[in-house]
């Protein structure tokens, strides 16, 4: 076993500097540093594009312990990843697990990492790191390989959702409900969840002008960066919101659910990215432990008379999830397709699917 | 949780680390999906513990076992992740739900969550297989361990090293360790594994076994073999050097992270032989320290930094650049050293006695610091003191906690023997040490210089000698007699001490059993043949007794003070004994200037008394003792030792219009083979006090506590020596009377007819006669057994073994001391079931 001893910084906006050792791409890159407290789950969240355009501080110090699954799939889709490829910017890791051992992984961490030429680092203090993050608020940083010099960068300047976005309409299965998904950086786990329900899904551009297709039900994806960059699909969503039919969002959803409905989101200091964030069902003793990965969050008292907070976070009472109190829309914060994190909210999809059936009668 | 070992191996048995490390995320939430639809369908409200068994080559898994109930894994669980199980069950049960309770550690958040860590705990089981006299040493599905320690790092590597340390069986690491006695067989012991399993290991990797090879041996996962290797890789790098200088900084860091001690360091690099291992690793923690290669302190929050926690949880690693907490540094805090793993001879009462000592230290107006690492104790709980490090109590763990504290004082005699024997130590690292000084604690450890004190002040000792050749020892042997106490220092397998009753015994012993050299020489001690034994509790100030408190053992000298019946206040001492007990005891206490808890043991025979051994710290006893009493010692000499005034008490132990007696739960029918006979190591895994207004009536419920039971009908005696037999006479008549059917192997038999006890001969098991010792034992139709062995030897005769062995196969209640027999027997005819009074502890006045 051969360890890389070439080293590498993180430099972070306010000051700080943590010197470790380089173990992906032998390159620097600039982006936005953000914590992750999730125990497991690499290969799940690399790939998922809300990371797109940041650098992942992962604060489980032992990672790459079980390798990298194949990418094998599945109708069009990857069995074992959330997207195509890794979406994050960088990876910051305390402890890099050199020699893995998992029946389904088929390569290392490392050698992944460097194939999408993502750069990564271990060997820091990734307590400390997540200390700043929680006190400053998730900030621009750095990675530089071998004191390379780059200047910081603000990824919230660029359209991000344009960024991961599909290119062109696909269609996937042929189920009985026809769902239109608008992605804007759709996890693969949201369409396997929808597939398993008898779904036909037509997967459609962030700014794809849906209001002339036929469908049972809107699903407005996850995604990464401001929601307030996605003018096209808070247009096109305050349009869709005027008819009756059912429409559900996950995440980057929930808060253009928000906007197009007249409501106000704003940057959370550091965010939610875990798989043990509680929340509350509103007006009910129902909990749920939830795995999410946002940035922003909605203001649920910019919304006007018709809709009403449907869940919020037991931790900081941020909004979880909103619902219209006549027409079949609502949408979560959290990610009930979990993928990685915990699978107890997936019973959301069954509600969409239900809301379906009842607006096709 | 993840155990390191394989299905079938008691999780108990395994080492288990905390989060899982070898499962991918579909993996693990398959198995929490799971547990979560077992709780609800079994309608759990509180805690339950899930296990799974995982296949390591599909999704494949199965339920193993659900217990609806807090666990033995649930301390672990509540220590491994800040979260505290048994008090959110308890608010559960009172009604409140889970969204209604915060989290104990950031007070803001909610207890609904998953605690989410940032390091990893390892958890290694504490066997003492070698306590026990033929014992079978491999580990599986039942559980043999008797404690358990836990490492926190942020590294495997860390927290494995730091665990096998922990352990406190003399292990250094994973490597780095003495030539170890695993059997020659490698692979053997790696596919039949003992507790010596992950020594095993590194003996492999010695032997150049592969990876895939020690697998195919152990089916522990690659992953954690890996881990291991590295270690060993390591080591094979330090070992290339020959001088510090040559280290280069990358290393150094790289082996500290990777959990090496300074011991370990100074062992690979430096080749010190170990009488010079003191300075050495002072030498490596020196260079180190210049090198500016320190540990950081980082607390436990439950949920990985995401939200801010006034958490005083912490622990040392090497995987960090800054410390999550300041240190006050105001000379207003006292470091207390705790025991460590629980073991036989040191379990929960020493954790009682660190734990009063810390509430003590609260009162008096100071802050009190904890380091310890067993999660099964009280003072590991972050909120019985001000600040908890869950770390090593190495010398090297100490000091780096005592360099970052700077406290006022540290107390090390309220945590056994671990902290005791830091003391010179610590003493020479100008620690400032609490209490009675380091140089009067080794005054009292050191043999030589005890028996020289004791010379000096006209205290008599049982003669003794440290002897490194056979002929010393037989002349010794010839001039003070048999019995003779054995006590080796090195063994090379079975238990360390043994009494021999003749020259052959003592031959064979020399010869097969320890290693006898100059290097490795035996303390000889005459053994004391119907002696007494008797203990002191005390607590001095400056030398000068402030309260004693005496206990008497219901055995004979030769039980080990761990395993015997104790009675307190004693009840058939001369007082002259206890005048002659009194006097020594503040004679020793004057002459070691002691200030704090001490004890002394003595052997009284007619009112000859016989000083066998003193400790300056607080002893097993303290807690029964003080809780007869009534009067807290520990929290009186904690006061002694933060300098406090305190009242002298003129209670004198002989006032009580009641008793308490102390009985020794043991553990005999898990450990397979073992000959369940005391002896001079303890065997027992723990006890219980008993309070009554008469000795029986006390003596019946701390019996009837640790598991024996009233006798329906049929007694087995089988009761070794002559004087045994008449010990035995009196309470075989009374039983007779009382209506009881009495069975005796032959003497036994014959004796009691000679003497008019009605009673029945059994043959002995190897007989082919009937009626069969062992067919009533094992058709159960004995309801107990008095087995009394006719020496003191550990090779017993065999019948005498079967029968003992097969009475605690077969559940049947044993009693192998005819002292205690007696007292036994004569209470159950005294009193019946109806006749023990229940009452509370404060009505005992």
């Amino acid at each position: 076993m051969e360890k890389s001893v070439k080293p590498m910084q993180l430099i972070l906006k306010e000051g700080s500097v943590f010197e470790g050792i380089s173990f992906g791409h032998e390159g620097s890159i600039a982006g936005e540093v953000v914590f992750n407290t999730a125990m497991t789950g690499y290969p799940e969240s690399l790939t998922d594009p809300s990371y797109k355009g940041q650098i992942l501080v992962l604060t489980y110090p032992l990672i790459g312990n079980y390798g990298v699954p194949p990418m094998t799939s599945n109708e069009k889709i990857l069995n074992f990843f959330e997207s195509d490829k890794i979406h994050i910017s960088g990876l910051v890791i305390s402890d890099y697990s050199y020699e893995y051992s998992h029946w389904n992984a088929v390569r290392s961490l490392a050698d992944w990492l460097k194939e999408n030429k993502i750069p990564a680092m271990y060997g820091v203090d990734t307590r400390a790191i997540t200390k700043i993050l929680r006190e400053e608020g998730a900030m621009p940083g750095k990675l530089s390989f071998c004191g390379e010099d780059l200047p910081f960068e603000d990824p919230y300047q660029r359209n991000l959702v344009a960024e991961v976005s599909t290119k062109e309409v696909v269609t996937y299965g042929n189920g009985k409900y026809r769902v239109l998904l608008v992605d804007c950086g759709v996890k693969n786990n949201i369409m396997r969840c929808l597939l398993n329900r008898n779904t036909t899904i037509v997967r459609v551009p962030w700014d794809y002008d849906f209001s002339k297709e036929q469908y049972d039900g809107l699903f407005i994806s996850n995604g990464p960066g401001d929601p307030k960059t996605c003018k096209a699909t808070i247009k096109h969503l305050a349009k869709a919101l005027e008819q009756d039919i059912p429409i559900m969002g996950i995440c980057l959803g929930n808060q253009l659910m928000g906007l197009a409905a007249g409501g106000d989101t704003f940057k959370l200091k550091y965010g939610h990215r875990g798989h043990n964030q509680p929340v509350q069902k509103s007006g009910t003793n129902k909990t749920y432990i939830t795995s999410q990965n946002h940035g922003f969050a909605l203001d649920p008292d910019s919304l006007g008379e018709d809709w009403k907070p449907l869940y919020i976070n037991l931790n900081d009472g941020t909004n979880e999830g909103v619902i219209h109190k006549n027409k079949p829309f609502c949408s979560a914060q959290f990610h009930p397709e979990a993928t990685s994190g915990p699978v107890e909210t997936e019973f959301l999809f069954d509600d969409f699917i239900e809301a379906m059936e009842k607006y096709r009668g | 949780m993840e155990n390191f070992d394989p299905l079938g191996i008691h999780t108990g048995e395994s080492i288990v680390v905390a989060p899982m490390q070898t499962l991918s995320n579909s993996e693990f939430q398959k198995l929490r999906e799971i547990a979560l639809t077992i709780v609800r369908h079994v309608g759990i409200q509180g805690e339950c513990n899930v296990q799974f068994a995982l296949d390591p080559f599909s999704e494949e898994y199965r339920v193993i076992e659900v217990n609806a109930r807090l666990s033995r894994s649930s301390a672990l669980a509540s220590k491994a992740t800040g979260y505290p199980l048994a008090f959110i069950a308890a608010k559960l049960g009172l009604g409140y739900g889970l969204h209604e309770l915060k989290n104990s550690i950031t007070k803001v958040t909610s207890a609904f969550f998953e605690p989410a860590i940032d390091y990893v705990v390892c958890k290694i089981p504490r066997w003492d297989m070698n306590k026990f006299q033929g014992v079978s040493k491999q580990i599986g599905s039942s559980m043999k361990s008797v404690g358990e320690v836990m490492a926190i790092g942020r590294s495997f590597e860390e927290v494995i090293q730091k665990g096998l340390r922990m352990i406190g069986q003399g292990m250094h690491g994973f490597v780095g360790n003495r030539e170890l006695k695993i059997s020659k067989d490698i692979r053997k012991e790696l596919s039949e594994p003992t507790d010596m399993r992950i020594f095993a290991i590194a003996a492999a990797f010695e032997h150049g076994i592969s990876i895939d090879e020690i697998y195919e041996m152990t089916k522990i996962d690659k992953w954690f073999l890996q881990k291991l290797k590295y270690i060993y890789d390591i080591q094979e790098r330090l070992k290339a050097l020959n001088s510090l200088e040559s280290l280069s900084t990358d290393l150094l860091i790289e082996a500290k992270k990777s959990g090496f001690s300074d011991f370990q360091i100074a062992r690979s690099v430096l080749k010190t032989p170990s009488e010079e291992m003191e300075d050495a690793v002072l030498e490596v923690r020196e260079f180190r320290k210049k090198a500016g290669i320190v540990p950081y302190v980082k607390q436990i929050d439950t949920l990985a930094a995401e939200y801010p926690a006034q958490t005083n949880y912490l622990y040392l690693t090497y995987h960090g650049d800054s410390h999550d907490i300041s240190f006050e540094r105001d000379n207003r805090s006292v470091v207390v050293l705790g025991s460590g793993a629980y073991r036989i001879g040191s379990s929960v009462e020493f954790d009682w006695c660190c734990v009063n000592a810390i509430q003590t230290i609260r009162k008096e107006g100071y802050r009190a610091i904890t380091i310890n690492y067993n999660p099964e104790t009280v003072s590991t709980d972050y909120d019985t003191c001000d600040k908890l490090y869950f770390d090593e109590l190495s010398l090297e763990r100490v000091l780096d906690i005592l360099d970052l504290e700077a406290p006022m004082g540290v107390i090390i005699s309220t945590g056994g023997q671990i902290p005791n024997n830091l003391a010179l130590r610590l003493d020479s690292q100008h620690v400032p040490i609490l209490g009675t000084s380091a140089l009067s604690i080794d005054r009292a450890e050191d043999r030589h210089k005890f028996s020289m004190m004791c010379d000096g002040l006209g205290i008599d000792q049982p003669r003794w000698k440290e002897l490194a050749a056979m002929e010393d020892i037989y002349a010794f042997s010839d001039e003070v007699g048999f019995p003779l106490l054995i006590r080796p220092s090195y063994v090379l397998s079975g238990a360390a001490m043994n009494v021999v009753s003749n020259r052959d015994e003592l031959k064979d012993y020399l010869e097969l059993a320890v290693r006898v050299s100059k290097q490795h020489p035996v303390v000889v001690t005459e053994f004391l043949l119907n002696a007494k034994e008797i203990e002191v509790d005390a607590v001095a100030r400056q030398g000068e007794v402030i309260l004693y408190a005496i206990g008497e053992h219901v055995e004979y000298a030769g039980v080990h003070s761990g395993d015997a019946t104790i009675v307190f206040p004693p009840q058939k001492l001369y007082f002259e004994t206890v005048r002659r007990i009194k006097k020594i005891t503040r004679q020793i206490a004057k002459e070691l200037n002691i200030s704090g808890p001490f004890n002394i043991q003595f052997l009284a025979r007619d009112n000859e008394v016989k000083v066998i051994e003193c400790n300056l710290r607080a002893s097993r006893s303290m807690p029964f003792v003080s809780k007869i009493l009534k009067v807290n010692l520990i929290e009186l000499a904690t006061k002694i030792m933060l300098n406090r005034p305190v009242e002298i008490l003129d209670k004198s132990t002989f006032d009580l219009d009641y008793l308490g007696v102390k009985a020794s739960q043991f553990s005999f029918h898990r450990l397979l083979k073992a000959d369940p006979v005391l002896g001079v190591e303890m065997a027992s895994t723990g006890e219980v006090g008993c309070l009554g207004e008469d000795f029986h009536e006390a003596l019946l419920k701390s019996m009837l506590s640790v598991g024996y039971s009233f006798p329906k009908k049929n007694i087995l005696l089988s009761t070794g020596t002559p004087r045994d037999k008449v010990e035995l006479l009196e309470p075989a008549r009374r039983l007779v009377e009382k209506g009881y059917q009495l069975y005796g192997t032959k003497g036994t038999a014959k004796y009691l007819e000679e003497h008019g006890v009605k009673v029945q001969a059994l043959a002995w098991p190897d007989e082919n006669e009937h009626p069969n010792a062992l067919d009533y034992i094992r058709e159960k139709k004995i309801d107990m057994v008095v087995n009394v062995p006719k020496n003191l030897s550990k090779n017993e005769l065999q019948n005498d073994y079967v029968i003992r062995r097969s009475a605690v196969d077969f559940n049947i209640p044993l009693i192998t001391n005819a002292r205690l027999a007696s007292a036994f027997l004569t209470a159950i005819c005294r009193f019946g079931p109806e006749d023990i009074k229940i009452q509370s502890w404060d009505e005992y006045k």
